[in-house]
């Protein structure tokens, strides 16, 4: 039997004992959102992988008792035991018809119009049920509305929720007949197994390393033993990794297919393009990564890919192409879904947002396009204007976002108005089992996945590389390279910044980020425990360990320092990745636009850039200030009238001020040979790249600036 | 006859609150703590139950905004199907309350009010029956 076909019949099959356990749940009286959700999203992935399988009677049946769970879900209809019955009935007709399918391989023959009809009751405006069992199974949409959300396939529940919901349903349901013949050939392990075989080869590994810990090297006899224990444990740990190993194409293998099929529906030529498909995943992610997959590729045809004579008007090629990325970066694996379509119009966006009541207008107005366009991802949002089987029904995005973030992941979403839109999912390379850097910090050890860890560097003390400070920031300079540090003494309360230590550089995606730490205690194989769901918000660990002493540590996630890093801004904007070049003779300045003036501002005095909007300023006793971190920050204003972006907060003196710039700016390296040249606030100027930029007053500024002290600011 | 069922009653501070027994596992003297910079103030650490990592919720700092005393118990309990701890100062025991005579929550401290489902009178005391799902759902949301 096809592969596609034998998947999806696992899948259903697991999905109705979901739904029987969500309706009788129902039933009694858990009417949470969740519960709805879940029973919904149920037939909805029966039904939307079915319109591609081309299985038109199941489609039909799931589509309609999806069509009634709409009105549940957005609470039209408040569901009654009938209506429960009813429900349970298509589970059952849909469970009977796919065993059928499992056994024969094709659509058993019949109608389902007996259950059509009941379900027509719930629905207004429905006359009788037009049911054409021959008919297309996914009607086209005219010209579709823009990306965004689109309903796909999610698996509702992780297998544990499964086995528990298939108990509760099993006393209600029809019993499965025998699925044989779509399983012969594999066995399907709950994943919880799998997981505690995982857990015990942890447990094992550490017994191991305490093991070797207390062997002596004199005893022979007992070496040889614990040399034998050590290879051997060292083979079933990688033997169960592998089994847990499979490439991301595991995850893609639908989707070509399903390329195909939706294109033609809606006759759009489309290049499917997959890269880096022999990045390995975790099992566990394979699986949680399929759907969402299904969703963003369904979302991309549907709605980001325009039909060709639409693209060649926009004089772009006729073909489409639609391509899927994985790429690994450091102990991250990256997900593209990449088109060049016609992108997502924040605007529109907003409008939405509004007129569906996520938002107020002024909220709305308040967001930024690259904000407007995330909204994507909230729960009920669909610009969709018709509700077609592809999509339109605003169950999509949010649960992509849902299942990635169960992950540990992110989803974000960046598109250009004309040109496409890329869908990324960061999901961590969460393997139970992980090579890291333990480190201590005062009492506490922390661990630091070896594979984010580039090399380590005494700091401070009469050897090791000085610790310096730009502006509020920590460098230090490694092959003349500038690295920002983070303390994480004070990242985590636990006192100031020590005049000596331990920079751990790690890197984190394409930036890296010196931890600076009292002491590394070596490198060891831990185990990750995942956290419990009060710190799963918490980015910075990826989980927790025991130790071989058994007290826990926590597990770092460096990406996640970057923000303590006060240069970076949005975007790279201004960040190390540009690795500032050193050199004595220089100095580092920042060059930012304020109105028609380039200003340079030396980096020393830099504490931080910010955003602001001209809303924002206020006047006192005649001279611009804005509210800040709680106090009044004295701004300079050299806009001439124009409206600023960005504040550039600097220190001299122990006064502090803010200068208004239409830009952030960028850091250079220059040789400081100003023309002297007086003007307000200015001391001087030279051509930086080219431009005559003028260098800002400090001692100037300073005067109008107010002691830090007075400024009720708290940095 | 009236319906009783067993509650697992103890102290912090000079506060007293019970939980239904089945949620309570067990009980541990004192537990080593590993701190989490940056969780909500509320969770203590995490804490090595054999071989499992769990969470330590501070009923001291849910009631009174305090830290943990240096000798404390753990009630290790089960909560939306996770195993967690609930640092207290002291057991009282297991009482057979009949639920029927329960009081309303109105009769706590309103500070309480949103953690509990209800108030049993036992002997001179009043008891405050935790709501471990109200509580989590606050832990939650305010982080």
């Amino acid at each position: 039997m096809d592969d596609l076909l034998n998947d999806f019949l696992i899948e259903a099959l697991d999905l109705l004992e979901t739904v029987d356990g969500d309706l009788l749940a129902i039933e009694r009286g858990d009417l949470s959102k969740e519960r709805v959700s879940s029973l919904f999203r149920g037939l909805h992935t029966i039904k939307g992988t079915c319109s591609f399988l081309g299985l038109p009677r199941i489609e039909t049946l799931a589509h309609r008792g999806e069509a009634v769970l709409v009105l549940v879900r957005d609470g039209h209809l408040i569901p009654d035991s009938d209506l429960i019955s009813v429900l349970l009935k298509v589970s059952d007709r849909l469970r009977a018809v796919l065993v059928d399918l499992a056994g024969s391989g094709t659509e058993p023959e019949g109608n389902d119009n007996d259950l059509l009809v009941l379900l027509d009751k719930w629905l207004p405006g429905v006359d009788q049920p037009a049911v054409k069992e021959t008919s297309a199974p996914i009607a086209a949409p005219q010209s579709p509305p823009p990306p965004e959300a689109t309903p796909a396939p999610v698996q509702a529940a992780l297998p544990a929720e499964v086995e528990e919901k298939s108990a509760v349903a099993q006393g209600q349901a029809a019993p499965v007949a025998s699925t044989d013949s779509a399983t012969d050939s594999t066995i399907r392990l709950n994943i919880t197994v799998l997981d505690r075989l995982m857990n015990q080869v942890g447990e094992l590994v550490l017994l191991r390393n305490r093991f070797l810990m207390h062997t002596s090297a004199e005893d022979e006899v007992l070496g040889s033993l614990a040399s034998g224990l050590d290879r051997l444990t060292s083979e079933i740990q990688r033997t169960v990794l592998t089994t847990r190993l499979q490439p991301v194409s595991t995850a893609w293998s639908r989707l070509p297919r399903l390329v195909r099929d939706t294109s033609k529906q809606l006759s759009k030529n489309v290049d499917l393009v997959m890269e880096g498909e022999n990045v390995e995943l975790d099992k566990a992610v394979i699986d949680a990564v399929r759907d969402p997959f299904t969703h963003l590729v369904r979302n991309s045809l549907d709605h980001g890919i325009e039909d060709s004579a639409s693209r060649k008007a926009a004089g772009k090629s006729a073909t489409a192409q639609l391509k899927l990325i994985a790429e690994q970066v450091g102990n991250q694996v990256y997900l593209h879904v990449q088109d060049d379509g016609r992108g997502i119009d924040p605007a529109k966006i907003r409008a939405k947002a509004v007129s569906k009541g996520m938002l107020t207008q002024a909220e709305a107005d308040a967001l930024s396009d690259r904000e407007s366009v995330n909204l994507i991802f909230h729960a009920g949002f669909s610009t969709a204007d018709v509700v077609t089987n592809v999509s339109g029904r605003g169950v999509g995005m949010d649960v992509v976002r849902t299942n990635i973030e169960q992950l540990g992941g992110s989803v974000e979403v960046s598109s250009e108005l004309g040109v496409g839109t890329t869908i990324t999912l960061r999901i961590p390379l969460t393997l139970a089992i992980l090579q890291a850097l333990l480190v201590q910090v005062q009492d506490e050890l922390y661990a630091i996945p070896q594979v984010s860890v580039t090399e380590l560097v005494a700091v401070g003390g009469k050897t090791g590389t000085p610790l310096q400070r730009i502006g509020r920031s920590q460098v230090i300079h490694v092959r003349d390279r500038a690295l920002p540090v983070v303390s994480l003494h004070e990242s985590f309360g636990m006192g100031t910044c020590p005049d000596k230590g331990l920079a751990i550089v790690c890197t984190a995606g394409k930036t890296r980020v010196a931890l600076l730490v009292d002491a590394a205690l070596g490198t060891q194989e831990i185990v990750v425990k995942p956290l419990g769901m009060l710190l799963k918000g918490l980015t910075t660990y990826g989980g927790a360990s025991l130790l071989g002493d058994g007290r826990v540590a926590l597990i770092l996630e460096p990406s996640s320092f970057m923000r303590d890093v006060y240069l970076q801004l949005e975007e790279g904007q201004l960040s190390f990745d540009e690795q500032v070049e050193v050199d004595s003779q220089k100095e580092s300045i920042l060059v930012v636009d304020a109105g028609r003036r380039r200003l340079i501002i030396p980096v020393k005095a830099l504490m931080r850039i910010e955003k602001t909007d001209a809303v924002d300023r206020y006047s006192l006793k005649g001279s611009p200030v804005m509210p800040y971190r709680g106090g009044v920050l004295p701004l300079v204003d050299l806009m001439e009238g124009r409206a600023p972006d960005h504040v550039i907060i600097c220190r001299h003196r122990d006064m502090v001020f803010g200068v208004l710039a239409s830009s952030p700016g960028s850091v250079q390296q220059i040789h400081i040979n100003p023309l002297p040249y007086e003007d307000q606030y200015v001391s001087g100027t030279q051509v930086v790249e080219g431009k005559v930029a003028e260098y800002i007053n400090l001692d100037d500024l300073a005067d109008l600036a107010l002691p830090i002290t007075q400024t009720g600011i708290s940095f | 006859m009236a319906h009783l069922a067993a509650h697992c009653a103890f102290r912090v501070g000079n506060v007293f609150l019970a939980l239904p027994v089945r949620a309570v596992q067990e009980i541990i003297d004192n537990p080593r703590h590993t701190r989490v910079p940056g969780a909500h103030p509320a969770v203590s650490g995490l804490i090595n139950l054999r071989g499992h990592v769990l969470t330590s919720i501070s009923m001291h700092h849910i009631l009174s905004g305090n830290a943990d005393p240096s000798q404390v118990l753990s009630l290790i309990c089960e909560f939306r199907e996770e195993t967690m701890s609930l640092v207290v100062d002291e057991v009282i025991g297991v009482f057979n309350w009949d639920l029927s005579l329960l009081q309303p929550t109105s009769v706590a401290p309103k500070l309480y009010r949103k953690f509990i489902s209800g108030v049993y009178l036992q002997g001179e005391r009043d008891y405050l029956l935790l709501d471990a799902h109200q509580l989590i759902d606050h832990l939650m949301s305010a982080h």
